[in-house]
């Protein structure tokens, strides 16, 4: 194959699958699309399956539970950069940006997460549930100063081109 | 802002709108994130399988084990639509395109199936033979991902070999 292949010629030597090593630019874009496209599917289904093995194990099973705990936060860690990132250069989703510059949407994460919170201290919801739920809001409100982040981005850009 | 384009999908990953820079931006975004994503999950899926099948947990083993399947779909999908546009990484696809690598792993495969059957002719539960699935779903994804990688070679001798006609 060295005449498709001239991999002793750069200093990278990643061998992993999914590298945009040695592509030129139009290739990358399109492994790129590819990656992105996978990216956007796997989050969902590791979020269902996390959410679905810690309501399994919940009570039952420590180590499955805190294992699916951290499968669960890894997924949220994952939305939260591509959130951070997306919003550092104002490319969000604009419908998602609007749908979520809401005031009182931040008013009511909090009061879900203190509600849940009561309600499991005093015996009423599980008190799994409550994590899981309270750490879904803490992230919700995250998301949400990014989308504001994402805002604030697009208006300086609005500044800098009206200038 | 506000109102000027009509978009129906409201969710973060969503490029209704966008103009080619700023989905070639957000495009190598998601890029990066399921190069670490599925490290990540791979990690968490072997380690489920162990903790899953120690406890006999059966529904944790099930899950963990789809978990993996899954994972491992995702990444053969990767692979073959990157090996269909001859855009796999050059080193991974000479380094996978080797006849031997299918046959090294489907004499591994073949002797984790024969155990495989062994222990259920004993009539050992699923959590006792989880790690016997988990190696057979490995190496018929490293079969798999071989024919990819070959795949990936032919397109590329098919593109030099346009390019040599024209």
């Amino acid at each position: 194959m060295s005449n498709l292949y001239n991999t002793e010629e750069t200093e990278n030597n990643s061998a992993s699958l999914i590298d945009d090593f040695q592509l030129d630019e139009m290739q990358k874009a399109e492994n790129y699309k590819i990656g992105f496209q996978m990216f956007k599917v796997l989050f969902y289904i590791v979020m269902f399956i996390s959410y679905a093995m810690f309501i399994i194990s919940s009570g039952r099973n420590t180590a499955m539970m805190v294992l699916s705990f951290v499968l669960y936060a890894c997924g949220w860690t994952v939305y939260i950069i591509y959130a951070a990132k997306a919003s550092a250069k104002g490319v969000m989703n604009p419908t998602f940006v609007r749908n979520n510059t809401k005031d009182w949407q931040v008013f009511a994460y909090v009061c879900f997460m203190l509600l849940s919170v009561i309600l499991a201290l005093c015996d009423i919801y599980n008190v799994y549930q409550a994590v899981i739920w309270s750490f879904t809001m803490i992230m919700l409100i995250t998301v949400n100063c990014f989308v504001r982040r994402n805002m604030a981005v697009l208006k300086k850009q609005l500044e800098e081109d009206g200038e | 802002m506000e109102d000027k384009t009509t978009l129906a999908s409201g969710t973060i990953f969503d490029e209704a709108g966008y103009d080619e820079m700023q989905k070639a931006e957000n495009h190598e975004i998601g890029f990066r994130l399921f190069r670490i994503m599925f490290f990540v999950v791979l990690l968490f899926a072997m380690v489920f399988i162990i903790v899953c099948s120690n406890t006999e947990n059966l529904a944790g083993t099930i899950i963990s084990l789809v978990l993996l399947a899954t994972l491992f779909g995702f990444y053969l999908l990767y692979a073959y639509m990157t090996a269909k546009r001859g855009i796999m990484n050059p080193k991974f696809a000479k380094s996978w395109s080797g006849t031997w690598v299918i046959i090294v792993y489907a004499i591994i495969a073949f002797l984790w199936v024969v155990r495989l059957i062994d222990d259920l002719c004993y009539g050992k539960e699923l959590f006792d033979v989880s790690p016997s699935i988990m190696w057979i779903i490995l190496t018929v994804e490293a079969m798999l991902m071989c024919l990819c990688a070959k795949k990936n070679n032919k397109v590329l001798k098919k593109q030099l070999e346009d390019d040599e006609e024209e």
